[in-house]
């Protein structure tokens, strides 16, 4: 009697198993890639439509009669009726029309926001503008934004995107930052979001507008003498593709292109280290101390998000004018500390601080030449990158 | 001496090994199909496309320019007229309507009966211009139901730059 299975059997099973499991992989797989793309796309089409569908019937069916710039990323909608505002808050990941507020999914996000208004039509009398909000995905190629086309007659309605710095904010986590532009040493005219304010003018500083209770209030608040959108801070991220400057050691201005292979008078490791460290891109800050002087600030570029990292990367100085008194500037790092919550990039000492966290706490000035303790802070990031990319409206100086 | 019984011939094993072969390959092939018709979905009608399809039909009906497409479909025995660009449109400014067509993500729109026979006719012929149609737009031309609607008012095809597709019934129930 023979045991076993020949080998021409098992070669045949082997086969015919192989076979069986590709093919069973091959349906697993497309059925997870299909449920996962179809589940994504299909709430992203649905929301898409839904406020298109919102956007457009009010505009089909009730008399427009103005649409004006609320803000950086922001339009008014003025109908016979009502009015309603159309706010893209890209720190939030939220799009509102009136009363309809829409949030993004995990894994989408705003692309590059337009409103343009084209020449009118001699003939017909007619104008047309076209607002374009791309929402991508990082699973999906396509576009699910909004992209609203409508003709208007310029005699009935008008249509006028154009706001004056000093009106204009950012709406970043349902704070509205207020902008301001300012030229770098450099002479290049910026523009600046304010992003933190904190001060004791007026107030006891035991009182609770002196300090910031918690974290989370550090990073989202909203009172006069506490103002901080630090939670917002990553949307202000300067991408890797754009020049960055510094003060090199002997204190001269350099810039460095981060895509060119080669910079002038500078060593082609030393270009590499550079573009390596700021790969991931980086903030353009600004802090300023109003009481010590309106003029003066440091300007400085750092890789970090201090407002999470005790670690402070890549920091390079532009214009530094407060140097510190025994604690020299550095840039901005988290400071875990039980006694006091504040923000600082001292190396041994305790100034530059820009956040209190303990009842009776002065806010820490730059000591040295400067005070030791001032009355008010103000952070600002540069919002160039910002406005470029999320802006619905023109700025005028 | 016994015979041993046990196991399964070769030829036993084959058999059904091919039966269930056979059965896996024939549901994946069905399962690829609705997989792929189901992708191709989310680019017709789409509600983006709709609305603009609207904008340019309340164009077209505001300038007349619906019944100078009628009369020109009447002298075409293609079953279309091709409005991509604003050659066969009158009362409108020419760069103005470009400067539309490209805002609108336009790549090809079309004017036709809403009675489609003619047209069909035409895309399954070796006529067919086939910069224009590609087999994308013709799949979703031959899918558009006219039941239920006035085969006598004009309809609006649209292809989009992002292959999304979108067509309406011009004047009429859609």
């Amino acid at each position: 009697m023979k045991k076993g299975f020949t080998v021409i059997e098992l070669i045949v099973s082997f086969v015919l198993v192989s076979a069986i499991s590709v093919i069973l992989f091959e349906l697993i797989f497309t059925l997870k890639e299909l449920y996962i793309s179809g589940d994504i796309k299909t709430t992203l089409l649905n929301r898409q439509g839904i406020m298109t569908k919102k956007i457009y019937d009010d505009l089909n069916e009730d008399t427009l009669q103005e649409i004006k710039s609320c803000g950086v990323s922001c339009l008014i909608f003025k109908y016979q009726d009502e009015e309603k505002k159309l706010l893209v808050d890209v720190a939030a990941n939220t799009l509102t029309y009136g009363n309809y507020t829409m949030k993004l999914i995990d894994g989408s996000y705003f692309d590059q926001l337009s409103f343009k208004i084209d020449n009118s039509d001699s003939i017909l009398n007619l104008k047309e503008f076209t607002l374009n909000i791309p929402i991508k995905s990082r699973f999906l190629n396509d576009d699910f934004g909004i992209r609203i086309v409508k003709l208007y007659s310029p005699d009935t309605v008008t249509v006028n995107n154009v706001i004056n710095i000093n009106e204009a904010t950012i709406i970043a986590n349902g704070i509205a930052l207020p902008l301001k532009n300012d030229k770098t040493i450099t002479g290049n005219i910026s523009y600046w979001a304010k992003i933190f304010h904190q001060d004791h003018i007026g107030i006891d500083l035991n009182s609770n507008d002196a300090y910031f209770k918690d974290e989370n209030e550090f990073k989202k608040s909203n009172n006069e003498h506490k103002f901080s959108s630090l939670k917002s801070l990553e949307v202000f991220r300067i991408p890797s593709t754009k020049e960055v400057q510094f003060l090199n050691n002997s204190n001269i201005l350099e810039k460095i292109d981060l895509i060119a292979e080669s910079s002038k008078n500078k060593e082609q490791k030393e270009i590499n280290k550079i573009k390596e460290q700021y790969q991931n891109g980086y903030f353009e800050l600004l802090l300023e101390y109003p009481n010590l002087s309106t003029k003066n600030y440091n300007l400085w570029t750092q890789t970090n998000n201090f407002v999470d990292s005790s670690t402070l990367e890549n920091a390079y100085t532009i214009d530094i004018v407060y140097q510190g008194g025994t604690c020299k500037w550095t840039g901005l790092k988290k400071l875990n500390d039980d006694i006091e919550f504040y923000t600082n990039g001292c190396q041994g000492g305790s100034n530059f601080s820009i956040g209190t966290k303990k009842p009776g706490s002065a806010i820490k000035g730059p000591g040295g030449d400067y005070a030791d303790t001032v009355n008010s802070v103000n952070l600002w990031i540069n919002a160039d990158v910002y406005i470029d990319k999320y802006s619905l409206s023109k700025i005028t100086q | 001496m016994k015979k041993n019984n046990k196991g399964f011939m070769l030829l036993e094993t084959l058999i059904v090994s091919t039966v269930i072969l056979s059965t896996l390959i024939f549901l994946f092939v069905q399962f690829s199909n609705i997989k792929t018709s189901y992708e191709i979905s989310f680019t017709h009608n789409t509600i983006p496309g709709i609305y603009i399809a609207k904008e340019l039909s309340d164009l077209l009906i505001e300038t007349e320019n619906n019944i100078v497409l009628s009369n020109k479909l009447n002298e075409n025995t293609n079953g279309f007229v091709l409005i991509t660009t604003p050659l066969y449109l009158k009362n409108i400014n020419t760069t103005f309507y470009n400067t539309m067509i490209t805002n609108m993500n336009i790549k090809n729109a079309i004017y036709t009966n809403n009675n489609l026979t003619t047209f069909k006719s035409y895309l399954n012929s070796d006529k067919i211009d086939k910069n224009i149609f590609t087999e994308s737009f013709k799949n979703f031309i031959f899918k558009i139901k006219t039941k239920n609607t006035n085969e006598n008012n004009g309809r609006l095809i649209i292809m989009f730059k992002d292959n999304t597709f979108a067509s309406i019934v011009i004047g009429g129930v859609q």
